[in-house]
């Protein structure tokens, strides 16, 4: 409780200066940096107005319900995908000792390259639309998956599968009755990690060409000088995406007291 | 008596990396052990003897000699030699029922079958009523008590226990000390105990194998003639306990 009551005085202060250096004292001009009053109701006019239905109307192509589900939806493709190739990657790579040597130096290089600097390649691959979007996020979500799996599986002791063996269980049943088992809190934190990534991506994967989602709302905004939108935009993707963090934090909390 | 393991010649090196340092862990070890024979080996810390002991179970291979098991040798673990470890062994996300019924969960046995094994091994330790328990919610003694229970369910051929109580405090100890020779008088398993003490060695043991370090080397195989049940008060009791911790100091070659 008392946590919740310094987050609130932290953002009723910079709400505050906010609304001193705009609407207040007219430090800034509203086009540099919009009052959060006219923020407020363009957010309100994104969410409620009449004009714009889900998906479609006005120079908004949909209001921002809309927007959100479609990019959640890319969001939710790239991350699975991203995972889906991550993970018996990763069980692969942290299983075979001999590989290490010559996989790990490849992915140190690989690693730092941020998914936006993929774009290009995206589009001379995948051609300009939703596959080379849902590629970027895949980037986003793949290499903290990876890396998280990595590091999950070599962190399961060695004693447990040894156990399992002098028990019967066959290398394939000490992967998957022990090794995976074991290794799953931190499976489950690479999973939010990597979507966390995926979902930072999903404006500069928007960027390619898109027409609707919130990163096309930001870049739209900007086009027809709404600058309001730019912020309910960012206010949008911030505050979603804490949402899907802390539900990750509460599924994660669950496993690691096992 | 049939002898169910005998190791030949066994040593074990250990050389870094770069093969510039040579450690020579074990030397020429040999010993054999009687079918539902209690033996132990008992040293001092760092001497090999639990480095030996995971030879036998498999998970180290020697770097000469070998070791067999009713008459062949032996290649990696196997559910014929069950395995206690000095602790953090068992499986932190399964309940203490699962542990038991793991090794008869992945080696096929039917489910009615399971559950039978699964009763009999809880009553055996008297863990009845912590079926439901995780091992995080237990004490250290019982943990171990599951993990000899989990290991006993598939009715190995042989028990190796790695100081299966040197991770728990004196009193405990002793109590799981005589847990154990409760348990195997019902059980008579053949059963190798690497330990450091000598009175828990003397307290279960048919034979004590003494080992020293640097190499480690069986030093002497001592016979434990007494009956069982057996009392750390008994003046026999006391004796040999002090005759085989003069052995070994002498073998170390430190004043007793």
């Amino acid at each position: 409780m008392l946590r919740m009551a310094k987050a609130c005085i932290a953002i009723a202060v910079v709400l505050a200066i906010w609304w001193l250096t705009t609407g207040g004292l007219h430090i800034f001009t509203p086009l540099i940096l919009p009052s959060p009053v006219t923020v407020a109701q363009a957010a309100w006019h994104l969410l409620f107005d009449p004009q714009l239905t889900l998906f479609s109307g006005g120079i908004y192509n949909g209001n921002l319900l809309g927007h959100a589900l479609i990019s959640t939806g890319r969001v939710a493709l790239g991350f699975a995908a991203g995972v889906l190739v991550a993970v018996p990657l990763g069980v692969l790579i942290a299983r075979s000792e001999a590989a290490e040597p010559y996989v790990d130096p490849l992915l140190q290089i690989l690693r730092p390259i941020p998914p936006i600097a993929w774009t290009p390649l995206a589009i001379l691959w995948f051609g300009i639309g939703l596959r080379a979007i849902v590629f970027l996020i895949f980037l986003g979500a793949f290499w903290p998956m990876l890396l998280n799996t990595i590091s999950g599986i070599r962190e399961v002791p060695r004693i447990l599968g040894q156990a399992a063996a002098s028990l019967g269980a066959s290398r394939r049943q000490v992967l998957f009755t022990v090794v995976l088992p074991a290794a799953i809190p931190f499976l489950f934190t690479g999973l939010r990690l990597a979507f966390g990534s995926a979902w930072i991506t999903i404006v500069a994967a928007e960027l390619i060409a898109a027409s609707e989602g919130l990163g096309y709302l930001i870049m739209n905004a900007r086009r027809i000088l709404a600058a309001p939108d730019i912020i309910v935009g960012m206010l949008t993707i911030g505050l979603l995406g804490l949402a899907f963090d802390r539900v990750f934090r509460i599924i994660e909390r669950r496993l690691y007291a096992r | 008596m049939e002898d169910v393991l005998v190791a030949e010649h066994v040593s074990k090196v250990f050389e870094s990396a770069d093969s510039f340092t040579r450690f020579q862990a074990l030397q020429d070890i040999c010993l054999t052990v009687a079918e539902n024979e209690f033996v132990s080996i008992v040293g001092p810390s760092g001497c090999g003897k639990s480095t030996f002991l995971s030879i036998v179970g498999g998970f180290e291979t020697p770097s000469s000699g070998r070791v067999l098991l009713g008459h062949r040798p032996i290649y990696g673990p196997s559910k014929d030699r069950g395995f206690v470890f000095q602790s953090d062994a068992l499986f932190h996300w399964l309940t203490v029922e699962q542990n038991v019924a793991y090794g008869l969960r992945v080696q096929g046995y039917p489910c009615t079958q399971q559950r039978e094994i699964v009763e009999q091994c809880l009553r055996l330790v008297g863990l009845t009523a912590f079926r439901a328990a995780t091992p995080g919610q237990l004490s250290g003694g019982m943990r171990q008590r599951v993990a000899i229970a989990r290991a006993l369910a598939t009715d190995p051929k042989i028990l190796l226990l790695d100081e299966p109580f040197g991770a728990l405090d004196v009193l405990t100890r002793k109590k799981m000390q005589d847990e154990l020779a409760r348990i195997w008088v019902q059980n008579q398993k053949t059963v190798v105990l690497v330990t450091h003490a000598i009175d828990e060695a003397v307290l279960l043991s048919d034979r004590i194998f003494l080992m020293t370090r640097s190499p480690g080397r069986i030093a002497e195989c001592v016979t434990v003639g007494l009956r069982r049940p057996r009392s750390v008060r008994d003046a026999q009791f006391r004796e040999l306990e002090l005759a085989i911790n003069d052995m070994l100091m002498n073998e170390l070659g430190e004043e007793p």
